[in-house]
């Protein structure tokens, strides 16, 4: 079990809608990733300093904690200061973006306009390009 | 001139005719040209009777008669008795006083009708001191005073016409200054100069600042103007700058008006040329605060924005999930396909009930609901409703406790808002309850008219979020969490169709014990 957590990268999916959830877990388990679903910004706080997932998506409009609040709250602790974080939402505003990226969120796919396969994709893109090593 | 010719004739009267015979010729030559050209009628009546003696040329044309017929004639044979007595008075008055009498005006009636003179009358007296003579200078003043009179005339309607202008005028100014104050919107006018010519009152109230103060000074020193950001913007790029610069029309909705106090305001301004003869000499700021009308944009985007996610979430979960299972489905187990299908199923309702709302919104806010009352059993509609959602009902395992009470059967009520208000609290009395719980519905008639509560045992409503409960898209945090797929609209329509049909809807609620919703409608009359 350690031997697979260790080859997979690990995805924290904060998503308050259980269907949006549900079926990417299992797009994301299917490409061979290993999944960690959070409920609300507050859960997906301690999920991911907990298990320093390789990569954050995150809704934004959720109960109790929003998206936006988490990210703030991320980016004030060591390691979640660089951790990278898609936002996939269906809050399709220029004010949501402009404060995204303040915190240093560069990926904003609005769920509508993105298939599964797609999110998947990027997600595997952007990792690949994290790896590369600086000059 | 008329005292030297006194002299002269005194001198005359007083000489020996022996002695001066030659001179007394000349002098009496002289002395009868200078009367004879006198443009005055001269005449002299002796004092006794009061007779002519003398008359010259002026005096034969004015009264139409030749000397020959006057001399040795007096008033009375000229003139109707009464004017001729009343000269003759005169006379008499004049010869006793021994002065000369100025008559300012005496009419007379002569051949050529009648005239105005000027009369001097002056007694003329021998060495002894006797009146000898009497003599007269008449200056016919008829015309000067017809002209008199016309100038009088023409200086009375003169002043009358403007009398009448300057009152024209200042209703004029009045009927200006009342328009310029009942223009709903601030109002200044400008010279070429930029200085403010014209303030109405509503400016002086909108920027906060004395109207009187502002008259002649530079309007650049009275608006201050920032953009959204509160950055400041010249002058120059105001639409009176632009206005007076190009002769054209300016309009401005995002420019936001400095107050005096430090505070701002987004306006509206339109500035206008004030042109005169193809030249322009100014501009009119037309201006009004648009908060009001920037709030209610705002909520519109913050709606159409929430909306908008609303209805992206349940298409994307049904476009997902079928995508997926077109791909996919076949190496999924029965028990997964049929969840995935379920998925479809619920957000494609979930679509549905969301559009419906919206439908209902926009015809509440475009002000298309009509009630229309109608009589039926409230009993059996109440159950019919209930019926309706018994799934729902039996699947959280809840017990559903009916009081009905009153004339219930003859009820005079609109259906559709009874619908929309039933279907929405049961509906929520069951989605929020908990598992297992309580619904209880109570209906009541009376005279103050149909009340409807509903308590369930479900979750209830945090305190801090209750007042928002009835706002539109507002979910509860607790209630987003249990059920994800609410719209967030029912209780907001809900309110709006019992407040359109005169009642009231309000709640009592706790937190993790249910929540009670009351409902008071008035019963129409049949």
């Amino acid at each position: 079990m350690t031997t697979q957590l260790e080859q997979k990268k690990l995805i924290l999916i904060v998503e308050d809608e259980s269907s949006m959830s549900q079926i990417l877990k299992d797009q994301f388990e299917e490409s061979g990733f290993a999944v960690l679903v959070a409920t609300d910004g507050d859960d997906g706080l301690t999920k991911a300093l907990e298990n320093h997932p390789n990569l954050i998506l995150l809704d934004i409009l959720m109960p109790h904690t929003n998206g936006i609040v988490m990210l703030k709250n991320l980016r004030k602790d060591p390691w979640g200061e660089k951790v990278p974080v898609v936002v996939l939402t269906n809050l399709n505003d220029i004010n949501t973006l402009s404060l995204t990226l303040k915190e240093k969120a560069y990926d904003y796919l609005v769920k509508a306009d993105w298939d599964l396969d797609k999110i998947v994709q990027h997600v595997k893109d952007k990792l690949k390009a994290m790896e590369v090593p600086k000059p | 001139m008329l005292k030297k010719l006194i002299s002269q004739v005194k001198g005359v009267l007083r000489m020996n005719p022996a002695d001066h015979k030659d001179s007394v010729y000349s002098a009496q030559k002289f002395l009868d040209s200078i009367v004879e050209n006198i443009p005055d009628m001269i005449f002299v009546k002796d004092a006794k009777d009061l007779r002519f003696v003398r008359f010259n040329k002026a005096g034969e044309k004015l009264l139409g008669f030749d000397r020959k017929d006057l001399i040795g004639k007096s008033d009375i044979d000229f003139f109707p008795p009464e004017e001729a007595n009343f000269f003759i008075k005169k006379d008499r008055e004049v010869l006793m006083s021994g002065k000369l009498h100025d008559i300012p005006e005496e009419v007379i009636h002569t051949k050529n009708g009648s005239r105005m003179l000027h009369t001097k009358k002056i007694p003329i007296f021998d060495e002894n001191g006797t009146p000898q003579y009497l003599l007269g200078i008449s200056e016919d003043i008829t015309e000067r005073q017809l002209l008199e009179g016309r100038l009088q005339q023409y200086m009375q309607d003169l002043e009358k016409k403007v009398r009448e202008r300057t009152a024209k005028l200042q209703e004029e100014v009045v009927k200006d200054k009342a328009l310029i104050e009942s223009i709903g919107e601030g109002f200044i006018a400008v010279d070429i100069d930029q200085k403010i010519i014209v303030i109405n009152k509503l400016a002086e109230k909108i920027l906060g600042k004395d109207g009187v103060q502002m008259i002649g000074t530079d309007i650049s020193d009275v608006l201050m103007l920032e953009n959204e950001k509160g950055e400041r913007v010249p002058f120059k790029d105001s639409p009176v700058a632009l206005t007076l610069d190009s002769g054209l029309q300016n309009s401005s909705s995002d420019l936001f008006y400095v107050r005096s106090k430090g505070n701002r305001f987004p306006a509206y301004s339109t500035a206008s040329p004030i042109i005169l003869k193809d030249k322009i000499i100014g501009a009119i700021l037309v201006f009004r605060d648009i908060t009001k009308e920037k709030e209610i944009d705002h909520a519109k985007d913050e709606f159409i924005t929430l909306v908008s996610h609303e209805l992206r979430t349940p298409l994307t979960i049904a476009s997902w999930y079928t995508k997926r299972y077109l791909t996919s489905g076949d190496t999924m187990g029965i028990d997964q396909q049929k969840s995935y299908l379920n998925e479809i199923v619920g957000a494609v309702e979930r679509m549905v009930d969301l559009v419906n709302a919206i439908l209902e919104i926009s015809k509440i806010e475009l002000g298309r609901t009509e009630i229309k009352l109608s009589e039926f059993d409230l009993a059996i509609f109440s159950d019919q409703i209930i019926s309706e959602l018994s799934e729902d009902i039996k699947k959280k395992h809840i017990k559903v406790h009916k009081i009905y009470t009153g004339d219930l059967n003859k009820v005079y009520l609109d259906k559709k808002v009874m619908t929309i208000l039933l279907h929405n609290l049961y509906t929520n009395a069951i989605r929020y309850n908990r598992e297992g719980g309580e619904i209880n519905i109570s209906l009541t008639k009376d005279e103050s008219g149909i009340s409807i509560d509903v308590k369930d045992s479900g979750y209830g409503i945090p305190v801090s979020e209750q007042e928002k409960i009835f706002t539109k898209l507002y979910r509860a945090t607790n209630a987003r969490e249990k059920v994800p797929d609410g719209t967030g609209l029912g209780l907001y329509i809900t309110k709006q169709f019992v407040d359109r049909a005169g009642g009231r809807i309000w709640f009592e609620s706790e937190e993790g014990s249910g929540s009670l919703f009351h409902t008071v409608l008035p019963q129409g009359s049949v």
